[in-house]
């Protein structure tokens, strides 16, 4: 019988082995039009992520360097500019002003604009026209102190340090944002280097502005613009898991069946520095636990536990009114160190589970906290570790132990609490870019998180 | 162009390369992805697939072993893939009354190739898999396991269930004989 079975195959194999049907062409076309510009692209990024990943951290890094030092030292080339002497002319001129009530304004003031542009005006009813001497040429003392005056006794118009912008809105006094100042010198400027006509510069209309009260702003220090955010988000995780071409889907399935994500969160500690026009940058450190419950021969058991430690660089947008604002940011994170505590199912077969009479294991018994904080992953006694891989031990582990890539994206709200605290709510999206397994592991594994951070950010 | 140069220029996206590539493996690949399919659309998805992973993996291949053996085995991990995503069962089959009957080898070669294609495409799924694995690629009842996530002795039983079933169809046929 043995041998008519063995006659029976090789019929099979020796007429269908090296059989050959040509497909339609249409499949060649599918093939094509499959493997499009796009997937060849995506496909050469993720055989080479490392390159594109560090050109990128490159190109990110470069470009806030660049805003950021590139900022400060067209910042500092306006506060040069000011004086009191300019200070002093822009009432000077005001009193002109009232005096001719037609000048020419394109003329008369535009040198003056610099020092407009860092001046905070406020609007008051008093008219400073009657304290200032048209012929006067040191700053009056009283008007400089009212000045001050003025602008700390309107809660209204606040001075905000945090976002380089000093007044948003004056009532009625649309032309007399900062911005349009800015906007005015950088044109004037670019006319004097010959970049544009003069005809295009179209100045503020500063007939229209009265010149209260000015005082003039400081520099913001570095520590004035830096702070510290702690956070903590808890989130939800999803494992994105693909066999390489030699491993068959099934193991996988198998794998997303038995694992269950119980407990996941990240603690961020993270420096805040803000950029110019709003924007910011933010690094620091990023450690994110993930506890899992595995369940196999016929066992449930808390028995995995990752920690990943990543170094982010996100750049950001922040906007607020008074008290509330919001914030969206997004970039590119390494992780640093990759542990494993656990186990996870073998590729190989799996055999039948011990039927015992031994109570299961189950992993919220007794005290659940001590449970959700213990660090022994033990197997029970009915688990067989031959059909599991140990991922303390290097050789068996699959799974990296640094070098992944992560990508950010953050838009949420912040409470402007204090000078010195602001809160901060953001949902928040990060991805592994490449694998986090190791090259020779059959399968590809990516995680997703999803989860909302609930943070505090503290200036210095 | 020999293989090497051929591989060579299809890792640089070299489209004619990758349609050279295409058109000297496609024909062979497609009847394994026959034997797989229930039918020939389900096939030609799969001969897709598998020379999309092809095309795409094409620089992990190392040269110390055969390539049509590299791309044999993708074509064989898509089309198991693919009958486990779109129906995969253990089928039960009623073919415990052929226990005792035998088929005459003789009687099978004398099918054709298309009559003996034919026949394995009506196998259940599960019995199709173990059945093309076994006989046809040569793999062994513990590499089967391996493959599909199962154990050595399931892989055994259906083989054994894979070549009733095989009988009983045949002796609906009249071409097999009583021992």
């Amino acid at each position: 019988m043995s041998d008519q079975i063995n006659s029976f195959d090789e019929v099979f194999r020796e007429k269908l082995s090296e059989h050959t049907i040509s497909p339609p062409d249409f499949v060649w076309d599918k093939i094509e039009s499959k493997r499009s510009f796009g997937h060849v692209v995506a496909n050469k990024i993720s055989i080479n992520w490392r390159t594109f990943g560090t050109m990128l951290l490159l190109l990110l890094g470069g470009g806030s360097s660049a805003i950021l030092f590139g900022g400060e030292e067209e910042q500092r080339m306006y506060f040069e500019t000011v004086s009191n002497e300019d200070i002093e002319t822009i009432f000077e001129d005001k009193a002109q002003n009232q005096d001719k009530n037609n000048l020419d304004i394109n003329e008369g003031i535009a040198p003056y604009q610099t020092a407009i542009f860092n001046t905070v005006i406020l609007s008051s009813k008093s008219t400073p026209t009657e304290q200032v001497h048209p012929e006067a040429h040191i700053p009056d003392i009283e008007l400089m102190a009212s000045i001050n005056q003025a602008a700390f006794t309107r809660p209204e118009i606040t001075i905000d340090k945090k976002l380089n912008i000093l007044i948003q809105y004056i009532e009625g006094w649309e032309s007399a944002k900062p911005i349009t100042f800015n906007h005015y010198y950088t044109l004037n400027k670019m006319e004097k280097l010959g970049l544009i006509e003069r005809s295009v510069v179209v100045s503020p209309i500063f007939s229209d502005i009265e010149y209260d009260y000015a005082q003039p702003v400081t520099k913001k220090s570095f520590w004035d613009r830096t702070s510290i955010l702690l956070a903590l988000t808890p989130q939800s995780i999803t494992k994105i898991m693909s066999a390489e071409y030699n491993l068959s889907s099934s193991y996988l399935q198998h794998r997303k069946e038995s694992e269950q994500t119980r407990m996941a969160y990240t603690f961020e500690a993270i420096l805040h520095y803000e950029l110019k026009n709003h924007k910011f940058i933010e690094t620091g450190v990023n450690f994110t636990q993930i506890y899992e419950e595995m369940k196999f021969s016929g066992e449930k058991r808390f028995s995995n536990q990752y920690d990943f430690v990543e170094i982010p660089l996100l750049l950001g947008y922040e906007d607020r009114n008074s008290k509330f604002g919001y914030q969206v940011k997004g970039g590119f994170g390494f992780q640093i160190f990759n542990e494993y505590d656990g186990y996870i199912y073998k590729k190989y077969e799996r055999k039948e589970p011990v039927q015992s009479s031994v109570e299961r294991h189950y992993r919220i018994k007794g005290n659940p906290v001590k449970q959700l904080i213990t660090r022994t992953h033990n197997l029970s006694q009915n688990q067989n570790p031959d059909e599991v891989l140990d991922l303390s031990k290097e050789e068996e582990n699959p799974f990296r132990d640094n070098g992944v890539v992560n990508f950010h994206l953050a838009a949420g709200l912040t409470y402007y609490y204090s000078d010195k605290t602001t809160f901060v709510v953001t949902p928040y999206y990060r991805r592994n870019i490449n694998s986090i397994t190791k090259k020779s592991a059959l399968f590809n594994e990516r995680i997703s998180y999803m989860g909302i951070s609930f943070g505090t950010r503290i200036n210095f | 162009m020999n293989e090497k140069q051929l591989i060579q220029a299809c890792i640089d996206e070299n489209r004619s390369a990758q349609r050279a590539l295409y058109e000297r493996f496609s024909a062979k690949m497609y009847f394994v992805c026959l034997r797989y399919a229930r039918h020939e659309l389900e096939a030609q998805d799969m001969l897709q697939d598998g020379f999309i992973k092809v095309f795409d993996n094409i620089s992990k291949f190392k040269s110390n072993g055969s390539f049509e053996g590299w791309v044999r085995r993708i074509i064989v991990n898509t089309s198991l893939n693919y009958c486990r995503k779109s129906s995969f069962k253990n089928e039960q089959i009623g073919i415990e009354d052929y226990q005792d009957k035998v088929v005459d080898s003789k009687a099978v070669s004398n099918l054709s190739e298309q009559e003996l294609l034919k026949l394995i495409q009506q196998l259940p799924d599960g019995y199709r898999m173990v059945f093309n694995l076994y006989v046809i690629e040569g793999y062994s009842h513990k590499e089967i396991g391996e493959m599909l996530n199962t154990t050595e002795s399931t892989s055994r039983s259906q083989l054994a269930k894979a070549r009733k079933w095989m009988q009983k169809v045949l002796t609906e046929q009249k071409i097999t004989k009583n021992v």
